[in-house]
């Protein structure tokens, strides 16, 4: 494969890599549907092929009175998971760690992690801890296989020993990070990694804190702040010029607004305050910060559909873009994998089938009810409504970004948005 | 920081005098994060004086480390960020020894435990300036009517509460970050820790927490032994002669002076681990 360029912004006839003009229609009137019912205020669409874009569309409202452009800046949350992923598989390359090493080599407070155990109720004591039967490694965080919780899906989730793991987090101030706390996010991991874990390393797949703990060992690793590690290997050689922890002042007029939608119609911009569901808290507000202390791997970024593209360009091209090399070929296709997390499935945005790999879910096979691409297509999303997702095969990139809470109503529509993009392949 | 010396001293007097028993508090300590030695002291973050931030883990680790050496004990000291995680290590796994203050134990716990008393703490009651900056006049019970006070697992709130004080619970830094958002009115700690934790989390803060004219309880910070532990109550009583010794040939006096003393050396051992470079 060649590897693809996508310098500047420009976009090619739908035609010309093999997709149909009369078939991406059904995106706009797609988008424009869920506009015209306010289930979302906008979106911007990309679907981009053999390296061109070919479609590229802002729809609706990025905020009150402002229309979305196709370079809005949105919170992209959990799609800086893979950002992260990137980070720790350069200093893989470079040498300077090795998956399997455990992650206590690196923060000390990781050794002797225990495990909690529920006990039957009516016990004198509500759980036991039991020592890990083998130390959490690098890998279990890339794969979320390590046993760390996300707060929030104890709502999703609920049982009884996830629920006194999570009760533990909240008493030692461990938050998931979309309300970001006011330390250094090595406070954060260094009191998490004395907490008791979920479960035993490698023998479950639990979404969870893992890429805020990478962000740290970045740190530690590189001796360079996690954002300053970010900036200099990833969105400066990539040209992410509109990627950031924390927002430039000038760009503040380009974030979009998060708007909550209950789905049938209401649709408020959100205000000042965070929102709280259960054990989810989320700050949009935050996003406005021109500074901050917390770097989370997990949550971070703020960044443009057409930055991310280059990003996920990257990895389709296997590891360059534009004649920069982030990472080999050979690194990609180790994250791309899907045995790394054995027998379990990563069962979250997806059904059964999908595998995660080390950093973003990948297709194993095709028996879906939705079919988003081919075997070895690899996606993440963001709680405020982003989603990306790579084919390999069709080298085929699609991103959808809006800014609209709750979450659980998207998949509906991001699984279409893929549908739409996957049905105008044309050649 | 001269205060704190004074208590060292006080603690002598009070292992000699006290009973194997009294009422106490806790967090708990652990340093082994190198080797899981055979017995375990589990304590509570309590920067300065029990954190593993510090040079030699704080002057309260310290004193204890030597104490365990002297009194030929082979045990690590263990720190976690919860009080409850130090519970569960003393009596769901019969661990060694906690180190803490503010326990809260029942009678018939309290029966298995014997406690040695490291230091004597001094406690002051907090408000933030820019929320009160006429001060805030907590003397009076009629003054608590209506006020959130926040106040540390394990300690004696019932005053508050009768005086109509709403009494939530956490940890020292998060209780300083909510007077600061105005979530509480006002708060009790050690002062050499708000001190530590302000200049640690919130720089810029500095002088803004101010320590109130009211007078908070003297706090005493033990050493728990387990008799469950097989070796619980020869422990218990090695140690105390141990730290007797340190008492009266002056280590305790000196490592209390080596961490809080007021000269540059001194505060050098209270800086960030991470800040040497």
């Amino acid at each position: 494969m060649t590897p693809a360029s996508a310098a500047d912004y420009k976009t090619v006839k739908p035609e010309k890599v093999g997709l149909s003009s009369e078939r991406l229609k059904n995106m706009d009137r797609l988008i424009d549907g869920y506009v015209e019912r306010k289930q979302i205020a906008g979106a911007v669409v990309m679907v981009a092929r053999k390296g061109k874009v070919a479609y590229f569309k802002a729809s609706g409202l990025a905020d009150v009175g402002k229309p979305m452009q196709r370079d809005t800046i949105f919170r992209i949350v959990s799609m800086t998971k893979s950002i992260t992923s990137t980070a720790i598989m350069m200093l893989y390359e470079q040498g300077k760690l090795l998956l399997s090493d455990p992650v206590s080599k690196y923060i000390p407070e990781f050794r002797n992690q225990k495990v909690l155990v529920p006990l039957p109720e009516g016990s004198a004591f509500p759980y036991k801890l039991v020592p890990v039967k083998r130390e959490v490694q690098i890998r279990d965080l890339l794969a979320h296989t390590s046993g760390i919780l996300y707060l929030f899906l104890n709502d999703v989730y609920s049982n009884p020993g996830r629920k006194m793991v999570v009760d533990l987090y909240k008493e030692a101030g461990i938050t998931d990070g979309f309300c970001r706390p006011d330390e250094e996010i090595g406070d954060m991991v260094k009191r998490l990694a004395r907490l008791p874990l979920y479960a035993q390393p490698g023998e479950v797949w639990d979404y969870g804190l893992n890429s805020d703990v990478l962000g740290y060992l970045v740190e530690v690793v590189s001796g360079m702040k996690f954002d300053a590690f970010v900036e200099r290997n990833i969105f400066n050689p990539l040209k992410m010029h509109d990627s950031h922890f924390y927002i430039p002042k000038e760009k503040l007029p380009r974030l979009a607004a998060v708007w909550k939608s209950d789905w049938h119609g209401d649709l408020q911009r959100a205000d000042e305050k965070p929102i709280m569901a259960g054990d989810l808290c989320l700050n949009p507000s935050d996003a406005e910060a021109l500074s901050g202390k917390y770097l989370a791997g997990g949550a971070n970024v703020l960044s443009t559909v057409y930055d991310y593209f280059r990003f996920a360009q990257m990895l389709l091209n296997g590891g360059q873009l534009d004649g920069v090399r982030l990472l080999s070929r050979k690194t990609v296709e180790l994250m791309t994998a899907t045995n790394h997390i054995g027998a379990h499935e990563a069962e979250f945005l997806h059904s059964k089938g999908w595998k995660f790999g080390l950093g973003f879910a990948i297709q194993q096979d095709r028996e879906h009810p939705v079919d988003s691409g081919d075997v070895g297509t690899f996606e993440w999303a963001g709680i405020y409504s982003t989603r990306f997702s790579v084919d390999p095969k069709e080298e085929k990139i699609t991103i959808f970004m809006s800014q609209t809470n709750p979450f659980g109503h998207h998949f509906e529509l991001w699984d279409k948005v893929l549908v739409q993009s996957a049905s105008a392949i044309a050649d | 920081m001269q205060r704190f010396a004074e208590f060292i001293f006080a603690a002598a007097a009070l292992a000699i005098l006290l009973p194997g028993s009294a009422q106490a508090t806790g967090p708990r300590v652990t340093t082994a994060l190198f080797s899981p030695d055979k017995n375990e002291v589990h304590a509570v973050d309590f920067p300065p004086f029990v954190t593993e931030e510090v040079v030699d883990g704080g002057p309260i680790s310290e004193i204890v480390r030597i104490a365990l050496k002297r009194a030929k004990l082979d045990a690590v000291i263990t720190t976690h960020p919860l009080k409850r995680m130090v519970r569960y290590y003393l009596l769901q796994e019969d661990a060694l020894a906690v180190m803490g203050w503010h326990f809260q134990f029942s009678k018939e716990q309290r029966k298995q435990l014997i406690f040695v008393p490291i230091s004597g703490l001094s406690e002051k009651f907090f408000y933030y300036k820019p929320a009160y900056p006429n001060g805030l006049n907590l003397n009076e019970a009629g003054n608590l009517k209506g006020k959130h006070y926040g106040a540390h697992k394990g300690e004696e709130k019932s005053y508050f509460a009768k005086a109509g004080a709403e009494v939530h619970f956490g940890r020292t830094i998060t209780m300083l970050k909510k007077l600061r958002q105005g979530d509480l009115d006002f708060i009790c700690a050690p002062p050499q820790s708000v001190e530590w934790l302000v200049d640690r989390y919130m720089p810029e803060e500095k002088g803004r927490f101010i320590s109130t004219e009211a007078h908070a309880e003297h706090q005493v910070y033990f050493i728990v032994f387990n008799r469950k532990h097989p070796s619980g109550e020869v422990a218990a009583e090695k140690f105390k002669q141990a730290l007797s010794a340190m008492v009266s040939d002056g280590t305790s006096a000196a490592i209390s002076k080596k961490h809080f003393g007021d000269s540059d050396n001194g505060k050098m051992f209270l800086r960030r681990l991470e800040t040497f470079k």
